[in-house]
């Protein structure tokens, strides 16, 4: 294979080595971190941050940004457990309940971007604002425990060696994959994210995109709470928020688009794999937590930087030849 | 004036990743002269002049300037010696005034003394007869009085090589006036001046000498009181070109668009028809309303009166979605910006219109997608590698196209195009021109908004003419003339 072709293949799959790279040097550093256990620990830990990224990269590929994320999670955790305690209603009921809640917290985003005309990034970090009031004057700042059993089950259970998250988050990136890449839907939010007024002249009734998107966006910010609250056998208002940057950080990590148009669900995927593994394999190594602040910030610049210096020395560099 | 050479460009070589942009250029520029760089898009005018402006640099090749010779410019060295280069893209910041703005980089004392800056610019203008209040805001002024803004801000820094990349292409016939006037006092006092430009006439009216490219490659230079337009474009197109534009006949056919005053936001009562089968050319200056109008027909601004009329059925459209769907397509006048998707590859810009056709158990047809890009890329003469080529990285005249294609994927009978051919070299011009024709021959009716007066003149079958917002006249064939269309233009 010729030179320009492996560089090709190494450049479009960049973070995938990292990836790599970080998971051999933690293998050498620590003898525990190796392990299927361990490995599998990592991906049950960030199955609910990955469904939330993915949520939050298919607003960034449709050119808007959702700081409010983390809010809706606690949102959204609160109301469940207030469905099923307070309420009395099945795990289901309240489940879908939530979906609904996440839904129209994601539109409500989308529709005032539309009607205000201004940039999803400062709406949300309005909604962000009107959110956590929310949810605190929902939960009365009281957390929630002992859940259902069979909701327990969903962020606790096992299918074979597989945990229930793990599989969730597989699910929901397969289907979001498929729905960007094979559905007319998919391409539109690329359209919308590459370039809105284009989109609109091209006939595409990106208002109506911009919705359906950041709906869809609640929708898993639903699955991810599921999966955060069940797991941990509590829900509150402060169970969710924080979340937001890491995921804008994973995805941007990833290689989604800040300015739209530009992304896919592995890309998201990748990001948050890469900060988990980096969370959980410094911890291994007994690193002190504020030290692990320090690299982690340090590996974010150092791998966006070299991505970025990439793109730009390709054309640079095959001159050459 | 003795004119003597200022700087030398010597076998200049660059190369991209599978394109040799400039291959052994070489060029003299003398002191005194505007020289023009002429050639199709792609030609290499443009990497010339990054590599003389230090934007790019050269592989091979030495530039000699003032008496120095350089293997390769830096945007600082450059501009030491006297290099300012006016990009067609403007450099201007908006919230500063304009005479901030133009002595932006001016070190006055380290201090910003407002009162001294106002007084340089306004001597400026006076220089050159230029209207506009230095303590303006850049934001408040329009396109053509940026341009101007621009070119005396490179003027104001005392530079020996002057750089205009189209300048005037965003201007009014009074206004490019005036800039042949500045040029020409800039040549008495010994500058040089280099010129890039598409219209030939401008050629003619302004320049002394021509440098033809063509692929990469130094074609030749002439002096141009002793060329034609003919042997200029032959030079650059490399073959011969018969007419310009191609003949056919108009057949009068049922109205197939009826516009009954129409008012928007830039616009009052306007009506007109276009009818099956014709090309209708809408003439203005720049600023008149003419986009602003086809906009609001076509339901991408708000309409606030009137009604428009398809097939003899009122539509009242809320959004472009409503217009394509009853069969009017547009192809914005500015085509990077609302034309294409630059990041997204030839066939996906094309298939974006019509995808929900380009499907297979409602799943989307990578197979369906690419015959779609083929027929077109055939049909259209896109020329590229591969259709996964970005669009970004292709031609003003290849993106044109593919914007073309998109609209004709669409199913749309009327077809606005909204200055169909600026900034595109004669080639691909010549062969929109033809699609055009071959398109209003099988049926589709055209309504062309352009700014080139030969372009309306040549290929309109009827020129409506827009001034300040209103119609103030509708010319037929054969009443065509350039000083009656221009005399409706600046009707009041």
């Amino acid at each position: 294979m010729d030179k320009a072709k492996i560089q090709q293949i190494i450049k479009s799959n960049m973070m995938i080595l990292i990836l790599i790279l970080l998971v051999v040097v933690f293998g050498l550093l620590s003898p525990n971190f190796l392990t299927v256990k361990n490995l599998m620990n990592i991906c049950t830990q960030n199955a609910y941050f990955i469904v939330a990224t993915i949520g939050v990269a298919l607003v960034m590929i449709s050119g808007g940004t959702d700081l409010s994320v983390g809010q809706i999670l606690a949102v959204i955790g609160v109301s469940i457990a207030m469905l099923m305690q307070s309420a009395g209603l099945p795990v289901p009921v309240a489940i879908i309940l939530g979906g609904v809640i996440g839904m129209a917290l994601g539109a409500f985003n989308g529709l005032s971007a539309n009607i205000l005309k201004i940039h999803p990034m400062i709406v949300t970090l309005a909604t962000m604002a009107i959110y956590k009031g929310i949810s605190y004057t929902l939960s009365g700042s009281k957390s929630f425990f002992n859940f259902d059993p069979s909701y327990v089950a969903i962020g606790q259970g096992y299918v074979g060696v597989v945990s229930v998250p793990i599989i969730i988050a597989l699910v929901v990136a397969l289907i979001i994959h498929f729905m960007l890449e094979k559905t007319c839907f998919g391409r539109f939010i690329y359209a919308v994210g590459g370039n809105a007024e284009t989109a609109r002249l091209a006939g595409i009734n990106v208002s109506k995109i911009k919705v359906m998107v950041f709906g869809i966006a609640g929708v898993l910010y639903t699955v991810s709470t599921v999966i955060l609250t069940s797991r941990g056998g509590s829900a509150s208002s402060s169970i969710g928020p924080g979340v937001e940057f890491d995921a804008i950080t994973a995805c941007v990590l990833g290689g989604v688009s800040f300015i739209g148009g530009e992304g896919r669900v592995k890309d998201a995927v990748v990001g948050c794999l890469i900060l988990g593994i980096l969370g959980n394999g410094m911890q291994l190594i007994g690193m002190g937590v504020y030290t692990q602040n320090i690299v982690k910030g340090l590996i974010l610049m150092a791998s966006i930087g070299y991505d970025t210096y990439q793109k730009m020395a390709k054309v640079k560099k095959v001159v050459a030849k | 004036m003795e004119q003597q050479v200022v700087l030398k460009m010597k076998n200049i070589t660059k190369r991209y990743p599978g394109v040799v942009a400039l291959d052994n250029v070489s060029v003299d520029f003398k002191s005194g002269e505007v020289h023009a760089l002429l050639g199709e898009n792609g030609a290499g005018k443009s990497t010339l002049i990054k590599v003389l402006s230090g934007a790019v640099q050269n592989d091979e090749g030495t530039i000699w300037i003032n008496g120095n010779e350089y293997d390769k410019m830096t945007p600082l060295v450059s501009r030491t010696n006297g290099v300012e280069v006016i990009y067609q893209e403007y450099n201007l910041i908006n919230g500063l005034t304009v005479a901030e703005n133009i002595c932006l980089g001016r070190q006055m004392n380290g201090l910003v003394n407002k009162k001294e800056m106002v007084q340089i610019t306004r001597e400026l203008f006076e220089r050159f007869h230029i209207d506009i209040n230095p303590k303006a805001y850049v934001k408040e002024l329009s396109t053509a009085q940026q341009q101007l803004v621009e070119i005396t801000k490179a003027i104001s820094k005392d530079a020996g090589i002057i750089v205009m990349d189209e300048p005037t292409a965003q201007l009014t016939m009074s206004e490019v006036e005036n800039l042949y006037e500045m040029i020409r006092s800039l040549k008495e006092r010994g500058k040089t001046i280099i010129y890039i430009s598409h219209r030939l006439d401008e050629l003619f009216a302004i320049t002394d000498s021509v440098t033809v490219m063509r692929d990469g490659a130094y074609v030749t230079t002439v002096e141009t009181a002793k060329t034609s337009r003919d042997e200029l474009i032959t030079l650059m197109v490399g073959r011969k070109l018969s007419d310009t534009y191609p003949k056919r006949d108009c057949i009068k056919n049922d109205i197939i668009l009826k516009v009954e005053n129409v008012s928007g936001l830039k616009n009052t009562g306007v009506s007109f028809d276009l009818h099956k089968g014709e090309i209708l050319g809408v003439s203005g200056l720049v600023g008149a309303g003419r986009t602003e109008l086809m906009r609001v027909i076509f339901g991408a601004d708000k309409k606030l009166d009137g009604k428009v009329f398809i097939n003899g059925k009122e539509k009242n459209a809320r959004s472009p979605q409503d217009m394509i769907k009853s069969g009017m397509g547009l192809i914005p006048e500015d085509r990077k910006e609302q034309g294409c998707f630059l990041n997204n590859s030839i066939e996906w810009n094309i298939s974006i219109g019509n995808i929900r056709k380009l499907t297979s158990n409602r799943m989307i047809d990578k197979k369906k997608i690419r015959r779609q890009a083929e027929k077109y890329r055939d049909m259209l003469n896109i020329k590229t590698p591969a259709l996964e080529q970005r669009v970004g990285l292709l031609s003003g005249g290849n993106q044109q196209k593919v914007v073309l294609a998109k609209v004709l994927a669409m199913d749309s009978d009327i077809i606005v195009f909204d200055e169909p051919t600026r900034g595109i070299d004669i080639g691909a011009r010549h062969e929109i021109y033809e699609m055009m024709s071959r398109l209003v021959e099988s049926g589709k009716s055209i309504v062309m908004v352009s700014s080139d007066m030969e372009e309306l003149l040549g290929m309109s079958d009827r020129i409506i003419v827009i001034s300040n917002g209103r119609l103030t006249g509708e010319v037929a064939k054969q009443e065509f003339s350039q000083e009656y269309i221009m005399a409706l233009a600046s009707h009041e």
